[in-house]
């Protein structure tokens, strides 16, 4: 019985330490894992080095190759295109060729000669030039050249309809036929044969061949293709999807050719050599991560790399959530990131958007987020009075900002100044009265019940759910609101409706067009409709203007971040001029810097009016009130919680089940809870 | 010793999933938040009980439980002795009440929205009469709804353990008392219900538990914010969960368990009274 009680009380003992460790501490190891495992420290001498060739300002680097030691690269300025080879230490740069028209591909021999296409309507012109730029070969090339690529031997090989081979002069040695598939791309392999990466349709196969240029034949072969895909990018710096091409060179050490800017809006390349055996974890630097959902593509990601290789105390671990997604849980990573927050695994850093689940409001007021404003405001690198301070403040939680927020879309109502007359806003009883005025006009080019009333929601929440904690739902403006949605048509998506939306827009027969601003260039579209009388009205809202801030993307730092100076530093980066004027071009709508905001060039300026048949001046009146329209927005997307309800009670009033009185009134009931839960 | 060994498992499984979680949600009920875990002492049920969220869904389980348990525990109790007598159909009766136990929780309230929804059976019933329709779930009616929901789902397993209860009763005391000129709810009121006490204490602790599930049923039938009288403690629990307010969701937990400890022990205080009386 004692030996019982002995075990029981060393059972409750264990229990009661295993209830110590859980609950006690308060700092959590996740962002440790640096000190966890010794850290190898490498000078930063042996770090990546950027190669920087001496460019023209918007000469942009767009391809490259290697032979031997010399690094051959092809650039763009304007209409010209430029062969260059310089040292694999960036030395002795010269120009090999210029060209008006269009280089398309380009391959080094291994004499250091290099041949290149430029591809015409009927055919192609192929160049060799000597290491030094002194043209050798000129000649006409019947057909056009997807990819070509030099053998040790110096014979060219070419893969146009098929594979033909030429001797180092553009004698034509034959051709080499297929195998029922096709070769995708030429590589030139380290010892200097040409490999081809064949596509055998029959078996969707992908077969790596040796092309033997003596024997005129596809040889099978265990070579790897030298294009370096398994690399681990991100230990070596880089975001996976930016590297555009990689080599080695003859020291060991990697080329890497890295993409600027987005597929879509390519800025060129960046070359970096990378020392042999390079792991940035070997370094001595703070580990600090950032979780969030999709972040290790796009721009995060390329911040990421680009942070890591330039920092010399931070490395930023990403930790992307979407990896948890499965086919039959497209939100299981959300709901991961949730179980990490609650279980107090939490990373430094989060990237909040549309797919974590949560929003920075829910987490600052809970307590789990730094203060950013403070750590703005005693950054003397940063000049507050630069950013847009409307959406700054309409980003705050409680008075206080905790995210920071690079660039964001601005969503806006433009109307018929004809109809509206002369004002820069209206609220709902404005209207419905230019709707009753105007029977004849479609209420939106293309907005649904759905979205039309979320947008109300979030212009009158002030009214309709202010700060003390209330909900308005059964008063005038919400009923109006209420009427108001139900009177814009549910789009079919059908022919008839998509006609209709046509015929609509041709004539500029609706009452608001709907904008969803990435960029200056946007606020112009309805001006096709309505010329100089074109306004810019906002979203019906009680006060102000109402115009929608939509963050693009919000970070955030943790309170319980071991290093919040580390996380700022990375932050910060995306608040840089050079960061800032590039969010445009990316897509990622407009800039909270307002020296970054593209503005309207005279250029765009004569083609607007000319395109729109208004005055130069209408186009610049308009882009003066297109700005005031961006800094007077004063209303942050949000609330999902909230408007689910009122959208699942407004469907019984707008299917004629119940009375608008009704509905709000079950509305008001549920809010309530609702609100009273936060509060 | 060897019984120690054999209660090791359990223990330790009572252990890791009940009492270490109970006692982390009491620690996060006296911090201020997970991150800092500052002391905060009382705070947080202080605020709890100034939140007229804790409060509405308080008052709502509580009246639900009221209104629903003895309801469950008297009805079942009546058709288990009902179910005693000979009568006509005795076993399609059983069967009848048993039957939805063995339906799912998602066919049922897939029904009950058929029957209850704005334009549902039920509105299309009434308005044969000339009643307008009535919003079921979304008006003060809701709880009445959930209250038959429950019954319906609930009285089968009632009448089934009373059943079971009633035909233990020794025979004896009832021959005697027949014998001596009792009548039938004499006997019922004096002897049987005197006999069915245990079982009464242990159906009221199911009825009163299974009161606290219904939770599921509401949920699917309204989602996470029900008109406010549907609004139940489960309500709050979960969405505190889902946005991460733990220490409201812990102070609210901690209460929960002070009046489930209060009213079970009331429970077996007047079990034990009740059984007390009946050896004397």
């Amino acid at each position: 019985m004692k030996r019982t009680k002995t075990i029981i009380t060393l059972l409750l003992t264990a229990g009661i330490l295993v209830l110590a460790s859980a609950c006690g501490g308060g700092r959590v190891e996740a962002q440790t894992p640096a000190s966890s495992a010794p850290a190898q420290t490498i000078s930063r001498e042996n770090a990546p080095q950027r190669l920087e060739p001496d460019l023209a300002e918007d000469e942009l680097l767009v391809d490259v190759a290697v032979s031997g030691t010399d690094i051959y690269f092809l650039t763009r300025q304007d209409t010209e295109n430029r062969l260059y080879a310089m040292q694999a230490d960036g030395t002795d740069q010269r120009k090999l060729a210029q060209e008006t028209e269009e280089i398309f591909a380009f391959c080094p021999g291994p004499d250091g000669s290099v041949w290149y296409c430029i591809p015409h309507e009927t055919g192609s012109t192929l160049t060799q030039t000597d290491r030094q730029g002194t043209t050798l070969v000129t000649m006409a090339w019947d057909g056009y050249i997807n990819d070509m690529a030099v053998d040790s031997q110096g014979n060219l090989v070419i893969l146009g309809d098929g594979l033909s081979v030429l001797d180092s002069q553009g004698t034509a040695l034959g051709t080499i036929s297929g195998n029922g598939g096709y070769v995708e791309q030429l590589y030139t392999a380290e010892d200097g044969t040409v490999l081809a990466e064949y596509m055998d349709m029959m078996a969707n196969q992908r077969t790596v061949y040796a092309v033997d240029t003596q024997a005129m034949t596809l040889v099978e072969t265990q070579e790897e293709i030298p294009s370096l895909k398994n690399t681990n990018w991100t230990e070596k710096g880089f975001a996976d999807s930016a590297v555009y091409k990689a080599f080695t060179l003859p020291d060991g050490s990697l080329l890497v050719a890295e993409e600027i800017g987005s597929y879509t809006n390519l800025e060129g390349l960046q070359l970096y050599r990378v020392p042999q055996d390079y792991s940035i974890q070997t370094e001595e630097k703070t580990v600090i991560t950032l979780a969030g959902y999709h972040i290790s593509q796009g721009s995060i990601g390329q911040q990421v790399a680009a942070f890591n290789r330039e920092s010399t105390g931070y490395y930023i671990e990403l930790m992307d959530y979407d990896q948890y997604d499965t086919q039959d849980n497209y939100s299981a990573g959300a709901e991961r990131l949730l179980y990490d927050i609650t279980t107090g695994d939490l990373p430094d850093m989060l990237v909040v958007d549309s797919s974590v689940g949560v929003s920075v409001a829910d987490l600052a007021r809970k307590g789990y987020l730094a203060d950013v404003e403070s750590l703005m405001e005693s950054d003397s690198d940063l000049d507050t009075s630069d950013y847009f301070q409307n959406v700054l403040e309409a980003a705050q939680v409680d008075g206080t900002l905790y995210s920071v927020i690079p660039s964001f879309y601005l969503e806006t109502l433009a109307a018929d100044r004809a109809v509206v007359g002369d004002v820069a806003s209206c609220d709902l009883t404005d209207a419905l009265g230019w709707q009753a005025a105007n029977p004849g006009r479609t209420v939106f080019s293309s907005l649904s019940p759905d979205m039309v009333l979320r947008r109300l929601l979030w212009t009158y929440q002030a009214e309709w759910m202010p700060a003390d904690g209330t909900c308005h739902f059964t008063e005038e403006s919400f009923l109006s609101a209420l009427e108001f949605v139900a009177s814009v048509p549910t789009p079919t998506y059908d022919d008839a409706y998509y006609a209709a939306r046509d015929a609509d827009r041709a004539s500029g027969n609706f009452l608001f067009a709907e904008l969803s601003v990435g960029g200056l260039g946007n606020f112009f579209d309805p001006v096709a409709y309505w010329g100089e009388r074109t306004a810019f009205v906002g979203y019906p809202t009680p006060s102000g203007n109402g115009s929608i801030i939509q963050p693009e993307q919000e970070l955030c730092i943790f309170a319980d971040s071991a290093d919040v100076s580390g996380c700022w530093e990375f932050l910060k980066s995306f608040l840089t001029l050079d960061y800032q004027q590039t969010v445009e071009a990316e897509g990622l709508g407009l800039p909270i810097r307002k020296s970054a905001l593209t503005r309207l060039t005279e250029e765009d300026i004569t083609l607007l009016a000319q395109a729109y048949g208004v005055s130069q001046e209408t186009i610049e009146n308009l882009e003066t009130q297109a700005i005031q329209t961006i800094e007077s927005a004063s209303v942050l997307s949000g609330g999902a919680s909230v408007f689910s309800i009122l959208w699942e009670e407004a469907q019984a009033y707008f299917a004629g089940d119940k009375t608008v009185e009704q509905a709000a009134e079950n509305i008001q009931s549920r809010v309530s809870i609702y609100l009273a839960e936060q509060g | 010793m060897s019984s120690a060994c054999f209660l090791t498992p359990s223990f330790l499984g009572v252990l890791v999933f009940f009492v270490i979680p109970f006692f982390v949600v009491i620690y996060y009920s006296l911090v201020d938040n997970p991150v800092k875990k500052n002391f905060v002492g009382l705070q947080n049920f202080i605020k709890l009980f100034s939140n007229t969220a804790f409060l509405q869904a308080a008052k709502n389980t509580l009246l639900f439980s009221c209104i629903a348990v003895p309801l469950a525990v008297v009805l079942s109790l009546v058709l288990a002795v009902a179910l005693e007598e000979k009568i006509p159909m005795k076993s399609q009766f059983r069967t009848f009440f048993l039957s939805p136990l063995v339906v799912p929780v998602a066919s049922v309230v897939l029904i009950w929205q058929v029957i209850f929804h704005y334009n549902g059976a039920l509105n299309g019933f009434l308005s044969l009469f000339g009643v307008e329709a009535i919003d079921w779930l979304s008006s003060k009616w809701s709880q009445l709804v959930i209250v038959v929901l429950y019954l319906w789902k609930n009285l089968g397993y009632n009448m089934v353990l009373f059943m079971s209860a009633l035909s233990n009763i020794p025979k004896e005391p009832l021959e005697a008392a027949a014998i001596d000129g009792a009548s039938k709810r004499t006997i019922f009121f004096r002897l049987k219900l005197r006999y069915l006490s245990p079982s009464i204490f242990f159906v009221v602790i199911i009825s009163l538990i299974n009161s606290f599930k219904v939770f599921r049923e509401i949920y699917l039938l309204t989602g996470d914010y029900p008109y406010e009288t549907l609004y139940m403690l489960q309500h709050f629990m979960n969405n505190t969960f889902r946005s991460l307010d733990y220490q409201k969701l812990a102070a609210a937990a901690v209460i929960m368990f002070l009046v489930m400890v209060l009213v079970i022990g009331l429970l077996f205080w007047a079990e034990g009274k009740l059984g007390k009386d009946l050896e004397q």
